[in-house]
């Protein structure tokens, strides 16, 4: 299943890009991060929340949607 | 209510709901790019409380978004300036500014004076901090964030709404989420996302549409996408808030760190030796029955310091350990652990030597000043030397770290000669570094003193100015023409001239800083302002050796003149009739020069003002300095580009405004030079031998006309500088005033003038920032200084 990633604020940093598809094969966010860190290896030291639907998710919510939205906390004032 | 018409007629809104708006009160952290156009708009609306806290100062890159600071706000606390801004923009509203740290002690209690908390802060430290004191005083908290091109914004802990802890339930281990000064931020973009806080703000107080509770709204400004995304309430999350509510003062900056739980009983307690135990509370309630804990209530603690057991007065080691983490240089070099000793610390550390291992004290040197005067600005100030200093230095071994060398003023710029020679003493020492015996046959050298200096400074001309200018913003300087050198030097206001010798407190150095007078800036030599009508003699010598104008040429002045669709007005809007140049420089005519400047051409008057010394620093023998600004062709062109500018930018010019900027020491020179018809010297502070300025090419008519005419300001019926005319015998005062209009309130108000009785001759430079007209407030302070100098005969001396 393809389904697109969308990065926010400074993990565009970390990915070079504001959104990507990605082929992807397991079932819950978890595996979606775990896809996204084997790709992105300084990903895990980033704090950032993961939505779909336009709803929080925790790391065990199934993946019902194509698209998938990555959150982080903006500091700057 | 006028001014919330607009609010007003909303039916949304109406009378009710402005109301509302006027008995609402707002706290606002952080005045920066999301604070201050949170702050503009919810002055404006009429928010009837206002706080402000912040503990930064303005600079220069602040500007590009934080839009409730200008060129004038530099260097001012933050919370102080927006205050000062919003203040003009909203009179009816009240505004606290606190510039000060957020910090675990202060924020719960004063979140309670507010009812919605503005979080416009950089850091993610301070944001959870926020956070959690909105939990636990139960205060609405609309909250943004911005990175680069992107923001995000919430309402939390609103009507049982989610907050930022369930959003992002832990801080970072370290600070890995940069902020604005390290990454960069479109400037427009905090105005986009903090006027969105300042919407939601406003909403919550009238209670109106739909509150952004629940949702975090992320929206991109390069491509105009934005994402509402929901979040729900973690009790958990809130209730480990609310759990820390009892300690939550206590919390050190660690963000939610463990603390150790410092408890102890009063018998544990009272077993600490070395400890005096007072209680110093107000409340009788609990009496302690123990002898060794005696009673001084707080307010009278100052009165009963004898009670009190200096044996047992331990030294307070926190401040020392934190004086050795910042001093450290090196681990040969004795390290700085505290100054300023008491007597009694000293026996102490005498009586226990043999246990303080390492540990010496040295005498240091210290200034002491004259009680009559202060002259902070020009003697300046002492401080330790820094790695740039020393890096400045050929010789080296003359001075170390930890050396108080000359920070500011003379003592900057004659340190090397002040200053002495270290000598050397060879002895022994011990396992520990302790001095144990002089070594045989090997002779100390003697350190030698430095040499004294002696200023020009005149101690009653001193003392005397700056009791003049003791309440307002300016500066004077008295000098001699004939010599060049400065009898009196007033930059207002100023410091305390011993705020530095010894150690500062940050109280002190935070008042000084935080000032908004700016008393650390030395106006002298450092400040810009528009000469005025005070620059017109330097118009008329260009019009005049140029042969421009002749000197019988006649203007009318109707008290306007009409340039194309332009109107530029005279002082003296009655008009001054018949104008020829020296009525002109009398009356101090307007009209005159905006006719007569159409004769001349931008590059030639701009060379003829490098001839008066605008334009050039006057190499005064100070460590700083500016140049002013003297407008060239290319300059125009430069700055409004070559279409840009017209020759109306010209006119305001030959009244010296516009882009025309100078300091009141260049005035100084620019009047020596007209009081000797340039035959002055370098203006300084302390004597040496110094040749003449360069000869200046005038034509004796020339210089004639710009006396008379300057002689007229004082004398003549309708002369603007009568009131600088002290009236003695054979004391004749020449003169000029200027009121020059910019755009920070009243006008400048300039006088310079000089006096000559026989061969003795002052000449006076006096600047009152936004002090009104010259002729009415500054001529009355020349009066008094020359009456001062022309009625004694006593001879100087300060040093």
């Amino acid at each position: 299943m393809m389904i697109t990633i969308r990065y926010f604020g400074l993990l565009t940093e970390v990915t070079g890009c504001t959104s990507e598809k990605i082929n992807f094969s397991g079932t819950t966010i978890f595996d979606v991060k775990e896809v996204l860190f084997q790709k992105y290896k300084t990903l895990k030291n980033k704090d950032f929340q993961v939505a779909q639907n336009n709803e929080l998710n925790t790391d065990k919510t199934k993946i019902t949607s194509t698209e998938i939205a990555l959150l982080p906390p903006f500091a700057g004032g | 209510m006028n001014r919330y018409n607009r609010h007003i007629i909303l039916s949304e809104i109406g009378l009710e709901g402005q109301y509302k708006l006027n008995n609402a009160k707002v706290l606002v952290i952080g005045a920066g790019g999301l604070g201050c156009p949170v702050l503009q708009y919810l002055a404006a609306a009429g928010i009837g409380t206002l706080g402000i806290i912040d503990f930064d100062i303005v600079s220069e890159s602040n500007l590009q978004r934080q839009i409730l600071f200008g060129f004038s706000s530099l260097g001012i606390n933050k919370a102080i300036a927006a205050k000062k801004r919003l203040e003009d923009l909203n009179t009816s509203i009240s505004i606290h500014a606190y510039p000060e740290n957020l910090n675990h002690k202060n924020s719960v209690s004063l979140f309670k004076e507010y009812d919605i908390i503005v979080d416009g802060t950089d850091n993610l430290k301070t944001r959870y901090l926020v956070s959690d004191a909105c939990i636990i005083t139960k205060k609405p908290l609309v909250y943004a964030g911005i990175y680069k091109f992107e923001g995000q914004v919430s309402v939390f802990n609103y009507k049982n709404g989610p907050s930022y802890r369930c959003l992002f339930p832990n801080p970072p281990k370290e600070e890995e989420i940069p902020n604005c000064s390290e990454i960069g931020v479109l400037g427009v973009l905090p105005g986009i996302i903090g006027s969105l806080q300042a919407n939601e703000v406003i909403k919550i107080i009238l209670n109106l549409g739909k509150i952004l509770s629940g949702k975090v709204l992320y929206y991109n400004s390069l491509n105009h996408q934005s994402n509402l995304i929901k979040v729900s309430r973690s009790e958990k999350e809130i209730q480990k808030v609310i759990d820390l509510a009892g300690i939550f003062e206590n919390l050190d900056e660690g963000i939610r760190c463990k603390v150790k739980n410092n408890n102890i009983t009063l018998k544990e307690a009272l077993t600490k030796k070395n400890i005096q135990w007072i209680d110093v509370r107000n409340d009788t309630d609990q009496i302690i029955n123990y002898p060794e804990i005696i009673q001084i209530p707080f307010e009278y603690l100052e009165q009963n310091l004898h009670k009190i057991d200096t044996d047992r007065i331990e030294l307070y080691t926190e401040d020392y350990s934190i004086n050795y983490k910042n001093n450290f240089r090196s681990r040969f070099l004795p390290t700085k652990l505290a100054k300023d000793l008491t007597i009694s610390q000293l026996s102490r550390l005498e009586e226990y030597k043999n246990d303080l291992t390492g540990i010496i004290y040295k005498q240091y040197p210290e200034r002491i000043f004259n009680p009559k005067i202060r002259a902070s600005h020009v003697l300046g100030y002492l401080k330790e030397l820094d790695q740039e200093f020393l890096s400045t230095k050929t010789n080296k071994t003359d001075y170390q770290f930890g050396d108080l060398i000359g920070w500011s003023g003379l003592e900057r710029n004659y340190e090397s000669i002040l200053r002495g020679r270290k000598g050397v003493s060879y002895f022994q020492v011990d396992a520990f570094g302790r001095e144990a015996g002089k070594i045989e046959g090997q002779k100390n050298i003697l350190p030698s003193p430095g040499t004294d200096i002696k200023t020009t400074l005149d101690l009653e001309l001193q003392e005397l100015l700056e009791k003049e200018l003791k309440d307002v913003k300016g500066a004077g300087i008295v000098s001699n023409p004939k010599t060049g050198g400065l009898l009196a030097y007033v930059s207002s206001p100023d410091y305390p001239p011993d705020l530095f010798t010894g150690l500062i407190s940050t109280k002190d150095w935070e008042t000084v800083i935080t000032d908004i007078d700016k008393p650390l800036l030395n106006r002298v030599t450092n400040g810009l302002y528009p000469p005025g009508s005070i620059y017109k003699m330097i118009v008329a010598a260009e019009l005049l050796e140029r042969k421009l104008v002749s000197e019988s040429w006649e203007v009318f002045c109707p008290g306007y003149y009409e340039f194309y669709d332009r109107t530029f007005k005279c002082w003296n809007e009655n008009g001054h009739g018949d104008v020829n140049l020296e009525k002109a420089i009398v009356e101090s005519c307007d009209v005159y020069f905006y006719q007569a400047i159409q004769k001349v051409d931008i590059d030639n008057l701009s060379e003829r003002s490098k001839m008066f010394h605008h334009g050039k620093k006057t190499n005064i023998d100070l460590p700083s300095e500016m140049k002013g600004r003297v407008p060239t062709y290319n300059y125009m062109n430069k700055k409004y580009g070559k279409w840009g500018w017209s020759k109306g930018a010209l006119l305001n010019i030959s009244i010296g405004q516009g882009e025309l900027l100078v300091t009141p020491l260049q005035v100084a020179l620019y009047t020596n030079i007209l009081a000797t018809r340039g035959e002055t010297f370098p203006l300084h502070l302390v004597n040496k031998k110094i040749n003449k300025i360069n000869k200046i090419h005038i034509r004796n008519s020339t210089w004639k006309l710009l006396e008379k005419a300057m002689r007229g300001v004082i004398i003549s019926a309708k002369g603007t500088g009568r009131r600088a005319d002290p009236k003695i015998k054979d004391l004749n005062i020449f003169g000029k005033t200027g009121t020059a209009e910019n755009p920070h309130g009243e006008p400048h108000a300039w006088f310079i003038g000089y006096g000559l009785k026989n061969d003795k001759i002052i000449s006076i430079v006096l600047m009152l920032e936004n002090g009104g007209h010259g002729g009415e407030v500054a001529a009355p302070i020349a009066r008094s200084i020359f009456k001062k100098y022309f009625k004694n005969d006593y001879k100087i001396a300060i040093k």
